[in-house]
């Protein structure tokens, strides 16, 4: 298969997965005190299953296909308005963190534990740059900043980095078996 | 729910705003985003929100349609409102019950940030409500052309936007095909142990994504078998012209933007 069939092949997944972010964001799994929202579990399995590169442009279109009008944003809502207003840090920052989570798995082994920190670490670039925008927007001080938008999400968060570590792995194993996935952990030629 | 994800939020009326260039609303909509910053007290607020108001006329939508874009983020406003009201310490003192002091500075700050923030929404609603997703997406893909230059490769990038539009519903079908299922087999989403519960996501998940990978490879191998190899000298099916009234709406905004300058404090 040549290079450039592979990176067609790659970024048209990207784009898929892109919909689907799209799709689980409007999901909630209802646990008690803490629902789990699907937008941040499947950017954490795009990024765990696609690695930096194709896992940040997933995260990349999602954002573009909202910014445009297609209600992928969580609650149906979409458009400019959201990325540029109060909460719109959160869905940049996805770019950031699922390169972070992609390029940390390249890094390591890939197995569920280093996956499950490199999630966690995602977690926290994500909600710390959603909080900081989320200040500067809304002009809050630090402690108000925090009570909103990052001290009510952690729980959730770690639940859902846990599980974006064990499906993605899941799915990284699946794909390598039936050689969907051409270079399993080091995806660096596409 | 399905029919609002594949036309997003685009409402297709007759109006100057709908005819305008995509890249004329883009770029105004920029230009806006930073020119409302300029505005800082109550005659700079007063002119961007008349501003506004004719903006939303012309456009013909009704109100009722930007009011629901509020939806997602109004709990937010009123909580920032709040916030300053009660946390901000300037200007007379206007209202004291206990420990609860408000001052005028607070009122003030708290009903121009909210102001801010409706205006901007506003503003950036009409943009999705007036122009279809996809015609946006041509109109970003032109913007960003000179980016090509610094290797960004922005034709395909706006490619794979619309193809990220067009599965959408393809996807949500498969989603709920596979749902039902594991549902047949068993699976509970929504009662039983936490744990059951997350363990019965599993299932939905996996199938979905490797399903995904397979389409991918599908769609690749059709592309190529139709010729595509890429940017390089493709032609476009839908072609974008710029008019008089696309530079008319940016010299506005300039004409706003100066008004600004002038009347702020």
């Amino acid at each position: 298969m040549s290079a450039q069939h592979e990176r067609l092949r790659m970024m048209l997944t990207a784009a898929l997965f892109a919909a689907i972010i799209g799709i689980f964001a409007q999901i909630t799994i209802p646990l008690p005190f803490v629902p789990i929202t699907g937008q941040t579990l499947a950017v954490g399995l795009a990024a765990t299953i696609l690695g930096s590169r194709y896992g940040a442009l997933s995260a990349l279109l999602y954002m573009l296909v909202g910014a445009v009008g297609v209600p992928v944003f969580s609650g149906m809502s979409a458009g400019m308005s959201i990325i540029f207003g109060p909460t719109g840090g959160y869905i940049i920052s996805f770019v950031l963190s699922a390169f972070f989570i992609g390029w940390y798995i390249e890094k390591t082994k890939a197995t569920v534990p280093q996956a499950f920190s490199a999630n966690l670490i995602g977690m926290v670039i994500n909600l710390a740059f959603g909080t900081v925008w989320l200040k500067i927007f809304a002009e809050l001080s630090w402690m108000e900043a925090l009570a909103a938008g990052f001290l009510p999400f952690i729980i959730g968060g770690i639940i859902k980095a846990f599980l974006a570590a064990w499906i993605g792995i899941e799915v990284r194993k699946r794909l390598a078996s039936a050689r969907l996935l051409p270079q399993p952990t080091k995806n660096r030629t596409a | 729910m399905m029919e609002k994800m594949i036309f997003g939020r685009y409402l297709p009326l007759q109006s100057v705003v709908h005819r305008l260039d995509p890249r004329a609303k883009l770029l105004f909509i920029f230009g806006f985003v930073i020119v409302v910053f300029l505005a800082n007290n109550a005659l700079s607020y007063g002119l961007l929100a008349v501003f506004t108001l004719v903006f939303i006329y012309l456009s013909k939508i009704n109100v009722r349609f930007l009011l629901a874009g509020l939806k997602p983020v109004i709990w937010l406003i009123a909580f920032t409102f709040l916030l300053h009201i009660f946390l901000t310490r300037e200007g007379d003192l206007l209202f004291e019950a206990g420990f609860l002091k408000v001052y005028e500075g607070g009122v003030r700050q708290g009903a121009f940030i909210s102001l801010r923030f409706l205006l901007l929404i506003f503003v950036t609603s009409l943009l999705t409500l007036t122009t279809s997703p996809i015609s946006i997406t041509d109109g970003l893909e032109s913007l960003l052309k000179p980016f090509k230059k610094l290797k960004l490769p922005v034709h395909e990038l706006a490619l794979m936007m619309s193809i990220s539009l067009r599965f959408i519903p393809t996807l949500m079908d498969e989603t709920d095909k596979i749902m039902k299922a594991q549902m047949a087999r068993g699976a509970d989403f929504s009662s039983g142990p936490i744990k059951e519960r997350v363990k019965a996501v599993v299932p939905l998940l996996i199938p979905l994504f490797v399903s995904a990978f397979k389409r991918a490879e599908e769609l690749a191998v059709a592309m190529e078998a139709r010729g595509y190899k890429g940017g390089e000298g493709r032609t476009k099916y839908r072609l974008l012209h710029w008019q008089g009234r696309d530079t008319a709406a940016l010299i506005i905004l300039v004409v706003l933007a100066a008004l600004l300058w002038w009347t702020r404090s």
